[in-house]
């Protein structure tokens, strides 16, 4: 059975249709990838996985359960978690507590407990503590563990939020634009991860990429969206000789 | 200066990171206790004073500082806190129960404001809490059954196990209640919640990706501001010993706010410092209005322009507070004679993102 499942998904904003009638499904351990020009509908698709839209029409499956009306912050619970285009980190705090944050879906205790922090409540934040740990031995995070995020560059930042996205050991794994911003060697860095992400925790990943190369790097089917529906769905060969996906980015041959 | 050698994950998560820490809020604690020992009867009861001042400063710093939204109308949980407290203790109810009652009144109408602050935030919430600090205070005046209305009510004295607690007791009654307060908070804050609370304050779309139940993690911040203020409130009544409506009005919702801001918002020792600061100034000024020229000593206004001036002052030059600067200066003396000057340089943004609202 497929992980994700999206079922004639369409959103409306007014009268503009972002996202019309898409349907695809993603695999267990693939790396799926979805492309197209600006205004395509590709990140207004993830805000609708993560719930932050919801969607006019349509249904969305995580392995068979229905999320199409969750609320927004049950969706990391389900293991669905993301990174944002425009990086959501918490800047005023260290990078070991962002990622301490992606931890939150493990939390057991309340908030009766919490005020008085007995035993229990400390095995469960070492626990975290352990896990975020192997998060930041992956990604060679050591050095900036106690640093304010705020103060770190952007290529640094966004590893950073790649890491609070596998603290939360999710199933399916939101990567919106992991390349953006990056240059050639840290973006060749992300492709690596991204892999190693697939091969070690064995999370299944769907991204949104303009870097071509970095896309034909790691994917193992890509999704081809213009004006809000699908163009074409295959392997990276396939999509990148496609007439229309070539006239969409490059226009037509006069 | 000293290095945290870290040897395991504990240390991130103890109360006291290191020895020092440990003998400096010790040696602190021993000062507080001996001070109805050793001071004049007139400090002990302002010392009083700053300590309650505290304990609500220090519910302000959960709900501002810590998750990022602003109360305008902190000053109405103090007023139930208080009337809670002198209606309670009228009708019997013994010192400690009272107390807690007061506190958890409080902490039910800051569920109630909570809810629909939820869908606010930024300017709109502070006109929210602003009119809600105005509802409470006109409450308070026509209930005139309950709370005798614009002629006041006056507090019981506090007794417990039929000792009057007044004076030096009443001021140790108020240090355990801070400092039991400052635990909880402490707890709260180096737990998930607290750092679900900061992640709220940051950034509301990618806490909430991450598993933060928005609803419900604001709406614990406001119970929780408001128990504390609730608190601050019931131990207020005892010390001013007759309350009337226009004592709770926005005046004192305003000076909590400055409080938390002049102290250090995003910190614990803020809320200390600024309530330090706020007793201490009007006392300051009196001093210093002996020396000053007669026009500007007789004028009336000296008090509240002063204090305006001080939160201009803070919030363009300072605005991390009086424990924001002692960071810099402690910073300064531990790495004397090498500290560049550019180290606290405030950052500046360059990279301006949409973000998602």
């Amino acid at each position: 059975m497929s992980l994700l499942r999206a079922e004639h998904l369409t959103v409306q904003f007014g009268g503009l249709v972002a996202v019309k009638d898409v349907s695809f499904s993603v695999e267990p351990g693939q790396i799926f990838c979805i492309i197209g020009p600006n205004g395509a509908g590709k990140t207004t698709l993830f805000n609708l996985f993560s719930r932050i839209y919801a969607p006019s029409a349509g249904r969305m499956l995580l392995d068979g359960v229905d999320f199409t009306t969750l609320p927004p912050h049950r969706i990391a619970q389900l293991g669905i978690a993301r990174t944002f285009q425009n990086l959501e980190l918490f800047d005023h705090a260290t990078v070991l507590e962002n990622l301490l944050v992606g931890r939150h879906r493990f939390r057991r205790h309340g908030f009766l407990d919490e005020i008085w922090f007995d035993q229990a409540v400390w095995q469960a934040e070492l626990e975290s503590r352990q896990a975020v740990e192997n998060i930041i031995d992956f990604l060679d995070l050591h050095r900036f563990r106690d640093t304010r995020v705020g103060a770190l560059p952007y290529g640094v930042r966004k590893v950073i939020e790649l890491g609070r996205a596998l603290c939360s050991q999710p199933r399916l794994l939101l990567l919106d634009e992991p390349s953006s911003g990056l240059n050639a060697e840290e973006s060749e860095d992300i492709g690596y991860w991204i892999l190693d992400i697939k091969r070690h925790f064995g999370i299944t990943v769907l991204m949104i990429e303009h870097d071509m190369r970095l896309m034909g790097q790691v994917s193992d089917r890509v999704l081809a969206l213009n004006e809000g529906s699908v163009l074409t769905e295959g392997s990276v060969q396939e999509v990148q000789s496609h007439p229309q996906v070539i006239e969409a980015y490059l226009g037509v041959q006069a | 200066m000293h290095f945290d050698f870290k040897k395991n994950y504990r240390i991130d998560v103890r109360l006291i990171k290191r020895g020092s820490q440990a003998f400096w809020y010790g040696l602190l604690l021993l000062a507080l206790l001996l001070v109805p020992a050793v001071l004049p009867k007139y400090f002990v009861a302002q010392m009083t004073f700053i300590l309650i001042y505290s304990v609500i400063g220090t519910g302000l710093i959960v709900l501002t500082g810590v998750t990022g939204l602003v109360s305008l109308g902190h000053a109405a949980f103090v007023a139930v806190g208080a009337y809670a407290q002198a209606i309670l203790m009228a009708r019997g109810v013994p010192l400690l129960v009272s107390l807690a009652l007061s506190a958890a009144l409080a902490a039910m109408l800051g569920l109630v404001v909570g809810l629909p602050a939820l869908r606010l935030r930024g300017l709109y919430l502070a006109i929210a809490t602003l009119s809600f600090g105005f509802i409470v205070e006109i409450l308070l005046a026509h209930w005139e059954s309950m709370t005798g209305g614009n002629s006041g009510l006056s507090v019981p004295t506090p007794t417990l196990w039929d000792v009057a607690v007044t004076g030096a007791l009443f001021y140790y009654l108020c240090l355990v209640v801070l400092v039991l307060c400052l635990l909880v908070v402490l707890n709260v804050l180096r737990s998930p919640t607290g750092r679900a609370l900061r992640a709220i304050r940051d950034s509301e779309v990618s806490a909430q990706s991450m598993g933060v139940n928005l609803a419900l993690l604001k709406t614990f911040s406001f119970v929780l501001s408001a128990a504390l203020a609730g608190l601050g409130g019931a131990l207020y009544a005892h010390v001013i010993t007759y309350l009337s409506p226009e004592q709770f009005g926005l005046n004192l919702s305003i000076e909590l706010l400055m409080m938390v801001v002049i102290g250090g918002v995003v910190w614990l020792q803020g809320a200390v410092l600024g309530a330090v600061f706020v007793i201490a100034l009007p006392q300051a000024i009196a001093v210093i209005k002996d020396y000053l020229p007669a026009v500007i000593e007789q004028q009336t206004g000296l008090q509240p322009i002063v204090f305006g001036l001080v939160i201009l002052f803070f919030v363009l030059v300072e605005p991390t507070g009086l424990y924001g600067r002692w960071i810099k200066v402690r910073t300064y003396l531990e790495l004397f004679p090498l500290c560049p000057g550019s180290v606290f340089v405030r950052e500046r943004h360059f990279l301006r993102t949409e973000r998602l609202k």
